[in-house]
């Protein structure tokens, strides 16, 4: 009896021991499980911890492609070969260096517009050199955005609404040049010191002016970069059409025969091109006039809501109400090259995208939607004159004209759409309170 | 995995010393996180010299009027360096009084993390590499959440946990326990891994594509609402479960109450550094108009509160499970516990 219990008592022991060692393997599976996990994460990352290189524009050669190859029959259909994707690359490269060595391009006009210094600041890796000096500046605060390209594709980019700026095109929206016209540094500055309110541009305004600087330099790099990469593009798609087979812009090699180097004089003409657009921007000031005398006074403010309603076709995209709800089917310059021609209803543009561009790993096109003016929120900035800028000349960029008002009469306007916020309405969509009286 | 019944120690010191390194580390983590926000990493560009200087003898003056990021890297790297003293202090006190041989070993491990955590820190700035940077800031929280652990060996309520409780209260909890303390683990295992996919965010490479970074921001969000289901079920149980000593529903508590500051700093995160998200901010006036300002004092301070209360929870949720895991440890004990004269039978046969 006595023995019974006491084996029993062991078999307890045992069975205890049994279930701690179960515990103890059950444990350290979970605990393998998750360092495996942490492993594997930390692996994918890895593959993509490489260095920083500039990506070719594919969606751009790609899109003239398909509307080059859509009008020529079928045995005449062009396709560019990775060899003249290669040949591309070589003589951006040579021109404009890499992400980690940048170069300015030894063009007319390049060292006066920028500086060698102020690129190396903001090229490179992150970090400070010895004495204390920053570096990588474009990839600490730009990078994860806007793409260590520029191509407005960088890491975070998917998620934001809008989108982060793709430089490549030289487009830019907020500035006081005329319309067609590069911004100026100073317009530049002003975007990194303000921000560009409601949307993911952050303002840049605690950092050192001689770092702005900089960075202003490198985006000002980078856009003539991709603007040249695209007119290089655009030039090899024209001599593949041409002459046939898959010519090569131009040999790159040192030994080539100056016949065969004559492209590069071609890419040297481009080059310079972009960089006098850039060099002219301070002289393409839009033309001002000063603000009249009480242009925010009431009839002011009536005439202008007159010109908005009529003569302006404001109302056309921002609806009578001003509420943005005019027009919704709008796409800006950048997701045009993606989507099917104008003048088809917005599902039908987006088909052409899916059965194009769905999976190369651009960004999803999306409407833009024309502001809702009674927000208050004015993205280039609320001083009086930046609405001026964007009413006299319209947003570059977007299908936003100008010139449909000008001088007083854009002045007008600029008062009536300031006021606009400072109306107070429950019902938005109201007409009644479109014509409410104001007091 | 047996449990201890020898005195963890007799000497106070170890206790005040694995305090302390608990209450250094949490700054540490802090002050961390926040280098990685203000992107100061790399402001030192030499280690373990600072500049060039030693890093002790680097002048305060410069220090305290230098650039912010060099500010908070150099601080980071010294209260590092104070972490690493009190280990050693504290291997020395437990070597020195009469503790349990399972701490001693933990000590020496401690010490030899905290060392190796510091070696991480150090190759991250020589290589300059994110993915060192990112295993650094994952590392610390597990070292945050070990530093816990050793706390608690050397209290007192290691050594009788069932002190508090009434012999029908461990009736009544028994039963439950070993579901409640599963749910613990699990959602230590989960908030580890949160933190993980948290800092692979963060630490996300420029040269990644959008999708990629896409699809982590995903599950760091999934991962988040399944947490908080998680946590709120937790916290549900021990409350439920009155018989339960308060040093186990307290934490109970903290979780739940910080898993819901936790949601909210993560939505605020997302607003003040990416705006608000898919243009939901032009619903109202008064959100329409906000500007993201970079490194701003309010975005910093919630970004490195979102990284520190991160660390916290892991910290607190493993504080729960090995509480948990010694109740239940404790308990079974007693329930196998055999008559006093078999005990000796049993003693004597051996
Ligand atoms: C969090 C994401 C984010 C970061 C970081 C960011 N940007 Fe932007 N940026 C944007 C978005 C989004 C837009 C587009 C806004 C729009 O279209 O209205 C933009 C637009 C711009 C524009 C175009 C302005 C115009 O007039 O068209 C410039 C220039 C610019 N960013 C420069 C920078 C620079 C330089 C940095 C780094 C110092 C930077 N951005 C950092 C998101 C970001
Ligand atoms: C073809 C459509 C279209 C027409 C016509 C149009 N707009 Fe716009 N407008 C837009 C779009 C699209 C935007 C948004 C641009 C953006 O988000 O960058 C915009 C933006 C604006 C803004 C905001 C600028 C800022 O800084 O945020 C103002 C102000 C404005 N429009 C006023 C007007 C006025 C006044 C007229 C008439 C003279 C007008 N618009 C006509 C499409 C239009």
């Amino acid at each position: 009896m006595m023995f019974k219990q006491i084996t029993k008592t062991k078999n307890n022991e045992i069975v205890l021991r049994q279930q701690m060692q179960s515990m103890e393997s059950a444990t350290r599976t979970t605990s393998s499980a998750l360092w495996c996990g942490l492993l594997l994460v930390v692996l994918a990352v890895a593959g993509c911890d490489g260095s920083a290189y500039f990506q070719f524009n594919h969606a751009y050669l790609d899109r003239q492609v398909i509307d080059i190859n859509s009008g020529r029959p079928d045995d005449a259909q062009i396709e560019i070969s990775d060899e003249q994707e290669e040949n591309v690359s070589e003589i951006l490269e040579a021109a404009f260096g890499t992400p980690d060595a940048p170069k300015i391009p030894g063009v007319e006009g390049a060292a006066a517009l920028l500086d060698q210094e102020f690129l190396d600041m903001a090229a490179g890796p992150v970090g400070r050199l010895e004495d204390g000096s920053p570096r990588g500046l474009y990839r600490q605060h730009c990078a994860h955005c806007h793409g260590v390209t520029g191509d407005g594709m960088g890491p975070t980019s998917e998620f934001l609404k809008p989108y982060p700026r793709d430089y490549r095109k030289g487009v830019f929206k907020f500035k006081h040049t005329v319309l067609g016209a590069k911004p100026r540094k100073e317009d530049l500055r002003q975007v990194l010191m303000e921000g560009i309110p409601g949307t993911a541009m952050p303002s840049f305004r605690v950092y050192d002016s001689q770092e702005l600087d900089a960075i202003i330099d490198y985006v000002i790099y980078l856009a003539i970069r991709g603007d040249v990469e695209r007119q290089l593009e655009a030039t090899i798609l024209q001599k593949t059409a041409d002459e046939g087979g898959n010519p090569l812009l131009a040999d790159t090699s040192a030994n080539a025969s100056a016949e065969d180097r004559e492209g590069l004089l071609d890419a040297k003409d481009i080059i310079t091109d972009v960089v006098a657009s850039w060099t002219e921007a301070n002289d393409s000031l839009m033309p001002t006039t000063e603000p009249p005398a009480n242009w925010q006074s009431d009839e002011n403010i009536a005439r202008g809501r007159e010109i908005f309603l009529g003569t302006g076709g404001c109302v056309a995209c921002h609806g009578k109400t001003g509420l943005g709800d005019g027009n919704p089917d709008l796409f800006d310059t950048w997701t045009e090259e993606l989507v099917g021609a104008k003048g088809q209803s917005t599902s039908a543009r987006l088909e052409f995208y899916d059965e194009h561009f769905a999976g190369t790993g651009t960004l999803k096109p999306r409407n833009q939607r024309p502001r809702n003016l009674r927000l208050g929120s004015f993205r280039g900035g609320r001083r009086p004159i930046d609405i001026y800028s964007r009413i006299s000349q319209g947003i570059a960029g977007t299908e936003m004209p100008g010139g449909k008002a000008k001088g007083d009469d854009a002045w007008a306007v600029v008062a009536y759409v300031l006021s606009l916020s400072e109306e107070v309405i429950s019902k938005p969509s109201n007409d009644l309170d479109f014509q409410r009286e104001r007091n | 995995m047996g449990t201890p019944s020898l005195p963890a120690s007799e000497s106070c010191w170890p206790r005040r010393f694995s305090l302390l390194m608990v209450s250094l580390t949490f700054p540490l983590i802090w002050v961390g996180g926040l280098v990685t926000t203000t992107q100061s990493g790399m402001a030192v560009p030499d280690y373990p010299t600072t500049f060039g200087y030693n890093m002790f003898l680097y002048p305060l003056s410069w220090w305290w009027s230098g650039p912010w990021d060099v500010f908070v890297e150099h601080g980071h790297r010294l209260l590092g360096i104070a972490v690493g003293l009190v280990s050693i202090m504290l291997t020395i006190a437990v070597y020195k009084s009469p503790a349990w041989s399972r701490l001693r070993k933990a000590v020496v491990i401690a010490l030899v993390a905290v060392t190796l955590q510091g070696l991480l820190g150090g190759l991250r700035v020589e290589l300059n590499a994110r993915l060192l940077a990112m295993l650094h800031g994952c590392t610390g929280p597990a070292f945050f959440a070990f530093a816990i652990v050793l706390a608690m060996w050397t209290s007192e309520r290691w050594r009788d946990p069932l002190h508090e409780m009434t012999a029908k209260a461990i009736r009544d909890v028994e039963p439950q326990l070993s579901r409640i303390k599963r749910l613990a683990i699990l959602t230590s295992i989960l908030v580890y891994c949160q933190l993980v996919l948290g800092a692979t965010v963060r630490h996300m490479p420029v040269m990644a594509k959008p999708q990629t970074m896409k699809t982590f921001v995903f599950f760091h969000i999934l991962v988040a609402f399944v947490l908080a289901g998680h946590i709120a079920m937790l916290w549900l149980r021990t409350h439920r479960q009155r018989a339960l000593p308060m040093w186990i529903r307290r934490p109970a508590r903290w979780l739940a109450g910080l898993v819901l500051l936790q949601l909210v700093m993560g939505i605020t995160t997302w607003v003040t550094k990416w705006n608000w998200p898919m243009g939901i901010g032009d619903l109202s006036r008064s959100t329409a108009d906000f500007t993201v300002v970079q490194a701003s004092m309010s975005q910093s301070n919630v970004v490195t509160a979102h990284v520190a209360i991160g660390s916290l929870l892991v910290g607190i949720s493993v504080l729960l499970s090995t509480r948990l895991w010694r109740l239940s440890d404790e308990m079974s004990r007693g329930s196998q516990e055999t008559p006093a004269d078999l005990k000796v039978t049993l003693q004597s046969d051996e």
